[in-house]
């Protein structure tokens, strides 16, 4: 598989591999600022507002028809966040044209809607549908609002505002929900225009077509392109430590959600081992179910159904979760921080660093067999100007060594730790009792 | 020379896909689907789910029910080995990413990996294959299931889910939670999962699928290495299919709970126990039910929009079909302020849809979103694994799919719309955000 680039215009690249390994053709354009309170916002709402008409296709049905003519193509327009900067992603899926019975040509077709969705939007009066407007802010706070109906994603997502507890401009879901509600029609095509005029474009392409006729479809349907002068991305940094802090909160649910953040110190803008020892840092104390975590908290302990860790690159965060009967709270944190001393304490069989290698590896090579995330690995790269192959991550794996990785762990720094503390085993326990 | 003889081949020449399935001596079916991609996907699996806890093996007329929840158990328990080691580790050890999960009608055990396939593979066949339980062991493990237990007990979209198998079904074991209850497991004894392992994990009642850059020899010979050459001395299973006996209409029309929730979630189960015996024509069944539940609530269509446009729902809005042996059902999922009127506001479409007839238009383009589905289905090694196994436990065959998509005509599926959502049929099941002080 090789990539390759073609210049579209003087602000828009596009990326290509040309394979025909997959039965669908991916197509992603995807719009990237610095991320804002107010842009996070601005994004979430037009990722909704972006989908209900064109001028061409003026309603959602008749938008959601035309993909389904195209062999049922989907088109998804999400927010995405890479580290202090924020993408909109419109994400394109179709059928190869291999198999379409009656030769049509489907990526041309998608290519078409793309272009309606993201440049020409269905507007009135210069401007979005204002009962359009209200009805996305209402759906966009209805959605933030039902995140406490999954715990599991409700402690993670906590943890993470408390672990920015003093960044002004850090979207949190409270915050959020305030400014969604101060935008009206007016502001959300500022914000649109601003989006066009100044976000950083980028065009990725996989499947049969070869790189120029694909190229030659998007200079038919978006030049010119509406764009000016691009914002300057924020490179990735490691965030410091704002000290320790903890917090609880209760409520009605069975199990207990532990979340327990940590800052590495080491991010993707970071020196390279240091970034692959991190990447192995993790994979040893809980991203695997060959990890301290997953043997020692849920397998030997039986505290735990869940229990796995996350390194958030962009950031240089790792952050723990785990679902625990709330009475072992203190249990649960002692020993999840006594499995990340171990490592820091050198405490690392020959089995479980080969293991924790070769899932990271099993981990880079699957990524030869899906084009979201070979858009996902050389997309991201090439927004910070990173140019390496998924080969080359394999090979600087292979040169980790443990010394590195307890190097590492030394460094990390317990920072936040949130709980929710499920109440109705206690209240079942209590009844019992009477 | 081994111990298998190739059965059949199965292609499809205008997708480009074929596989084998070979019957090897032990008794064991093996199926192999070769694709050109870097990670293989291997399943190893029974047709033993949740639903199978009530069986009468051979000649005894007395039949055996064992505590809810067993089923799952047994694939947690299964991943231990005599020696105290887990199966995980070899997986790692051989850098694949192995998993297990247990549905209604089977139990999956899996792995893919990028390299060391065949250490990977003998390492499935061998652990699936030596069962051992102590007490010690059955107990530690309750603590780990309750834990998951809890974990979708607090899950409000799984509550709704079961809620409404719950209000559609009379005695089915599908109204049971896969993974039982806390009190049902703490009754599992190490001799109750030997007894279910011995009925229901007979290699016969079993098969293995491998999909990935894999010759069949490979696959033939770790299978000789690990399995036994002859079949076992079998005895009969009966499980009795509980649609039988099973009403056509559901039990109650509307159930209703409270969680912790920002706003109500509902699940609309229309209940079918029209199921065809045949394996080829439930596959044909459950085509063209997909291609009208496309027609009727796809995001192209009226339905939807209309829901929509006037605040009735929120835009998240699931649906489908699910046909097995024993059970079928439509169901339609999301969140609104009020299910209530939702439900009533679909009933009017499609008596009004009754009325002046289901759209030629749609008929064709619900055909091309299904067919389109079941092309892209091939683009991963872990999606035609699964359904390769979910299709041979239905006597489906995978490859065919697409002719039986093409078969289906649009009298047909006007037909099938006549009573497919008559009132008798339909159960609403509802989370409601938890009252004050509640």
């Amino acid at each position: 598989m090789t990539l390759t680039k073609k210049k579209i215009s003087n602000t828009l690249h596009l990326s290509c591999i040309q394979t025909d390994q997959f039965k669908t053709g991916v197509l992603t354009v995807t719009l990237t600022l610095p991320k804002t309170l107010q842009t996070s916002a601005d994004l979430m709402l037009l990722s909704g507002i972006l989908r209900r008409g064109t001028e061409c296709y003026p309603t959602m049905a008749l938008l959601n028809r035309r993909l389904d003519d195209l062999y049922a193509s989907c088109v998804e327009i999400r927010t995405g966040k890479l580290g202090r900067n924020l993408s909109l992603v419109f994400s394109a899926e179709m059928l190869d044209e291999r198999y379409a019975m009656d030769g049509m040509s489907i990526t041309e077709g998608v290519i078409e809607v793309l272009s309606q969705m993201i440049l020409h939007p269905r507007l009135q009066n210069d401007a979005f549908d204002p009962a359009l407007v209200k009805q996305e802010i209402r759906f966009t706070q209805d959605a933030l609002r039902s995140e406490i109906n999954n715990t599991r994603l409700y402690a993670a997502t906590r943890l993470a505002e408390l672990m920015h507890r003093n960044d002004p401009e850090y979207p949190t879901v409270n915050l959020l929900q305030e400014r969604l509600a101060s935008i009206d029609e007016k502001a959300l095509t500022a914000a649109y225009q601003n989006l066009l005029k100044h976000a950083v474009w980028q065009a990725f392409y996989i499947g049969t077509l070869p790189i120029d006729s694909v190229a030659s479809l998007l200079e038919k349907y978006f030049l010119p392109l509406p764009i000016k002068a691009p914002k300057a991305l924020l490179l990735p940094m490691a965030e410091p430590s704002l000290g320790e802090y903890k917090s609880s909160e209760k409520m009605p649910v069975s199990q207990g959600k532990l979340s327990l953040g940590f800052r590495t110190g080491v991010c993707a803008s970071s020196d390279k081992n240091d970034i692959y020892a991190a990447m192995m840092l993790n994979e040893l104390f809980g991203a695997s179910p060959a990890s301290k975590l997953f043997l020692n908290v849920r397998e030997k302990m039986s505290l735990c159904y869940y229990c796995s860790s996350a390194y958030h690159r962009f950031s240089g965060i790792l952050t723990v979760n785990c679902g625990i009967e709330s009475k072992n709270r203190t249990l649960a944190e002692e020993a999840i921080l006594a499995q990340l001393k171990e490592i820091a304490d050198g405490k690392i069989s020959d089995v479980e660093f080969h293991a924790a290698r070769k899932s990271l590896e099993n981990s880079y090579r699957q990524i030869y067999d899906n084009p979201f995330e070979l858009q996902a690995f050389y997309g991201t790269r090439e927004l910070f100007g990173i140019s390496e192959t998924i080969e080359d991550c394999r090979q600087a794996l292979l040169q980790v060594t443990a010394d590195q990785v307890v190097a590492i762990a030394k460094n990390v720094v317990f920072d936040t730790a949130f709980f929710v503390e499920g109440t109705l085993i206690s209240d079942r326990e209590e009844e019992d009792n009477e | 020379m081994n111990n298998s003889t190739p059965q059949t081949l199965f292609r499809n020449d205008f997708l480009g896909e074929e596989y084998r399935v070979f019957k090897h001596r032990s008794g064991l079916s093996i199926y192999v689907f070769p694709k050109k991609m870097t990670a293989t996907y291997a399943i190893f699996g029974t047709k033993y789910g949740s639903i199978h806890n009530s069986f009468r093996v051979g000649d005894t007329a007395e039949s055996v029910t064992v505590p809810d929840g067993i089923a799952h158990f047994l694939e947690h328990k299964l991943f231990t080995a005599e020696d105290g080691s887990d199966a995980f580790e070899r997986f790692s050890e051989y850098g694949a990413d192995a998993n297990a999960y247990t549905s209604f009608n089977k139990t999956c055990y899996l792995f893919s990996c990028t390299d060391r396939f065949e250490d990977s593979l003998r390492e499935l066949l061998s652990f699936v294959t030596h069962p051992y339980f102590t007490e010690e062991s059955v107990r530690s493990e309750v603590g780990i299931i309750s834990e998951e237990i809890r974990m979708y007990d607090d899950n409000p979209s799984d509550r709704c889910f079961y809620g409404m198998l719950e209000a559609m079904y009379h005695t089915h074991s599908i109204r049971r939670n896969i993974c039982g209850s806390v009190e049902s497991i703490s009754q599992i004894t190490p001799e109750l999962l030997y007894r279910c392992y011995h009925t229901f994990y007979r290699l016969s009642n079993m098969a293995l699928v491998v999909c990935g850059d894999v010759s069949d020899e490979a696959v033939l010979r770790i299978a000789d290495e690990v399995l036994p050459s002859e079949p076992e001395q079998e005895t009969p299973v009966v499980c009795t299919n509980e649609n039988d006996t099973e009403p056509t209409k559901v039990l109650m029309p509307y159930f209703e709970q409270q969680m912790q929730v920002s706003k109500p979630i509902f699940n609309i189960g229309i209940k079918d126990t029209d199921i065809p015996a045949d394996g080829r024509e439930r596959q044909k069944k459950d085509a063209a039910m997909a291609i009208l539940d496309e027609m009727l609530f796809s995001r192209a269509g009226e339905i939807y929009n209309d829901l929509l446009d006037r605040d009735l729902i929120s835009p998240a809005l699931s649906y489908g079909y699910t046909i097995s042996e024993s059970s079928a059902y439509n169901s339609i999922a999301g969140e609104a302020d009020d299910p209530k009127s939702v439900l009533c506001e679909i009933q009017k479409h499609i008596a009004r849809i009754r009325e002046k007839g289901l759209s030629p238009e749609d008929f064709v383009r619900g055909k091309r979103v299904m067919y389109a589905e079941f092309v892209k289905s091939f683009d991963s090694t872990d999606s035609i694994a699964n359904n390769l196994f979910s299709f041979l436990c239905e006597d489906a065959e995978l490859l065919s799919y697409a002719e039986i998509l093409e078969e289906i005509t649009f009298p047909e599926v006007c037909h099938l719309f006549e009573h497919a959502f008559d009132e008798e049929k339909i159960a609403l099941s509802v989370v409601l955000p938890l009252k004050e002080n509640t």
